[in-house]
């Protein structure tokens, strides 16, 4: 499988103001690192990566990075085997390279099918392509209205259209569903699967963790500017060891408090049909045919029996709370 | 298909939006009203001018011109400019253009030359028709020399307007910003220029309270060659009568019009070539 791009420890840092950076010396604080700190990260052709992590982890500096907008400052980013270096090299990787960017707000006295021909100009393709374009992505029956008149979810057809452009060999596509009907999702899941069956390497940041569990093929996470992991949901779920979760329930009084006595197992009772329902999660190690036996022999004693037990894969949200540290509920506190 | 291929073809599309755009429409009769109202009201040889004004020549009408052309053209540059970059910045629409296939060099060009040809060439064709009304006007056209000084030194003019323009429209973090950077640096240059120059002069002991002194008018030149307005003028007063011709020496003229084409140009595009969506 061909690797079209690939990033070896790449950096991009934003320039910090200069009001923060007196406040953090008169704190004696470290400066803030804003942007992509270091990332490794390889795009396959035909794979469909989704890039995930909390708000400000660097995700959309690194689709800039990626895009060839924003420079590497550190660290090596190649495509197709070639080093990416100088602005000449940037110019041909966007040659390759469709960027749908996060929410873009399309205004001004123009129309869908003049941004979308300006842009076909650019990337030195026909500009009667911009009507094809259009229909594609659902927007040719609004083709000539007013940029302001577009509804959110209009907008983010008309940036994946522009990203469409040129039929490119890598799709960066940001909070792509943010807006979109589900209708519209669901015709977008199967064109972004299509086009990776084609050969497109795909890279979809998104925070809807549920919709993008439904069709990428692997993950990278990132959090404070590092891919902290990245690979198939099996072995990210194997190196953040995040794949021991286990559903069991029966009759007789709970064991939860009993379980809830070795330190490497969280117990979460659930509500279910049935005397108890718990999850229990390991944070040590997975759960083997011989932890389980040895758990259910445990419970069974007297009148507590176990009915039934069923391993449960994480989803994505787990990974990312694993990855990330995040906690239950939102985190909006700031880090300092 | 080359990268200069598809400048051109960019800048021509670009040039048709930003010239049939609302802003434009309303430009338009308002560049027609000070352009060809001020050449038609100079040559009528019927004319009284205010003050000692007098007009001997075509040279004449198209120095005196030149006011209008500041008040209305230049203007023009900043109301179709400021927000050319900020924009769509603000909206995102800038990381899908930064994410094409073009080099940045040619893409801040090409949004230069868009809001500076979206002014200039109207201006120029309504100048080149103020040529024909000087000679229904006065009986003769103007020569080739001084009809092409006007018009390209004018063209110049409203290139240096959109470079300032353009620098401000990438550096403003809000379209409010942009604007008033492009209206102030309008105003200084416009109508402030006279005031500063006489702070200047006073500062440095050349004696202001007589404007029509001739150490005061000396000095007043060479504070000019720091105003782009001023540069317009002397060029422009450069092709009247030698009675009235700027004292300050021509080579200065000519390197103020070098500097003010390349310097803030170049700045612009190091900007933009740095610039983050």
């Amino acid at each position: 499988m061909e690797v079209l791009v690939e990033l070896e420890m790449a950096r991009y840092l934003h320039p910090i103001p200069r009001a923060i950076i007196s406040a953090a010396r008169r704190r004696k604080q470290p400066l803030p690192k804003r942007g992509v700190v270091e990332a490794s990260l390889h795009l396959n052709s035909g794979s469909i990566i989704g890039l995930v992590g909390p708000n400000g982890a660097g995700k959309s500096t690194l689709m800039s990075i990626m895009a060839g907008i924003l420079p590497v400052q550190k660290g090596i980013m190649k495509s197709n085997g070639k080093i990416i270096q100088s602005e000449l090299d940037r110019v041909n990787l966007r040659r390759r390279i469709g960027l749908m960017p996060e929410r873009v707000a399309w205004s001004g006295p123009s129309n869908p099918l003049e941004v979308i021909r300006r842009l076909c100009i650019i990337r030195g393709e026909n500009p009667k392509n911009a009507e094809v374009i259009l229909q594609r992505v659902g927007l040719s029956s609004r083709a000539r209205d007013r940029l302001s008149s577009l509804s959110q979810g209009m907008r983010q057809r008309l940036s994946l259209g522009a990203a469409l452009i040129g039929e490119p060999d890598i799709l960066l596509l940001d909070e792509p569903m943010n807006g979109l009907d589900p209708v519209a999702q669901s015709a977008f899941r199967t064109m972004i699967k299509e086009m990776a069956d084609g050969g497109t390497g795909i890279v979809v940041s998104s925070h809807q963790l549920n919709e993008l569990e439904r069709f990428v093929e692997g993950v990278a996470i990132m959090n404070q500017g590092k891919i902290v992991t990245q690979g198939s949901f099996t072995s990210v779920e194997h190196d953040l060891g995040v794949g021991q979760r286990l559903i069991i329930s029966g009759i007789g009084p709970s064991p939860a408090s009993m379980i809830s006595e070795n330190p490497l197992i969280s117990v979460k009772e659930l509500d279910d049909e049935g005397d108890w329902c718990l999850r229990l999660t390991r944070h040590d190690q997975t759960w083997s045919q011989d932890l389980r036996a040895s758990l259910i022999e445990r419970i069974n004693t007297g009148v507590t029996k176990v009915s039934s037990l069923e391993r449960v894969p994480p989803d994505l949200e787990e990974i990312l709370r694993t990855a990330t540290g995040i906690s239950d509920g939102i985190n909006l506190q700031e880090e300092e | 298909m080359g990268d200069y291929n598809v400048f051109i073809r960019l800048l021509i599309h670009d040039l048709k939006g930003k010239m049939t755009s609302p802003r434009m429409v309303i430009l338009y009769p308002l560049l027609v009203l000070f352009i060809l109202g001020s050449v038609w009201g100079f040559s009528d040889p019927n004319a009284s001018l205010p003050g000692s004004i007098s007009v001997d020549g075509a040279s004449t009408v198209m120095f005196l011109s030149s006011l209008f052309v500041l008040l209305s053209a230049t203007l023009g540059v900043v109301l179709v400019g400021f927000d050319s970059i900020s924009r769509p910045r603000l909206t995102g629409e800038l990381a899908i253009e930064l994410a094409q296939p073009i080099s940045r060099t040619l893409l801040g060009i090409n949004h230069l030359f868009g809001v500076w040809l979206s002014v200039a060439v109207p201006v120029a064709l309504l100048q080149i028709s103020s040529l024909m009304i000087i000679e229904h006007q006065m009986g003769f056209f103007p020569s080739t020399a001084d009809s092409i000084t006007w018009v390209g030194i004018t063209a110049l003019l409203l290139l240096w307007y959109a470079s300032l323009q353009m620098i401000a429209s990438s550096m403003a973090q809000d379209l409010g910003s942009s604007v008033t950077f492009g209206v102030a640096t309008w105003m200084l240059f416009t109508l402030m220029w006279l005031l500063v120059t006489v702070v200047i002069a006073t500062i440095l002991g050349v004696d202001a309270t007589n404007t029509a002194d001739p150490t005061f008018i000396r000095f007043q030149e060479h504070a000019d060659l720091f105003s782009p307005n001023g540069v317009y003028q002397l060029v422009l007063q450069n092709q009247l009568p030698q009675t009235s011709q700027p004292t300050v020496w021509d080579g200065w003229i000519d390197l103020a019009v070098v500097g003010w084409t390349v310097i803030p140009t170049m700045y612009y595009l190091r900007r933009f070539r740095k610039l983050k969506p």
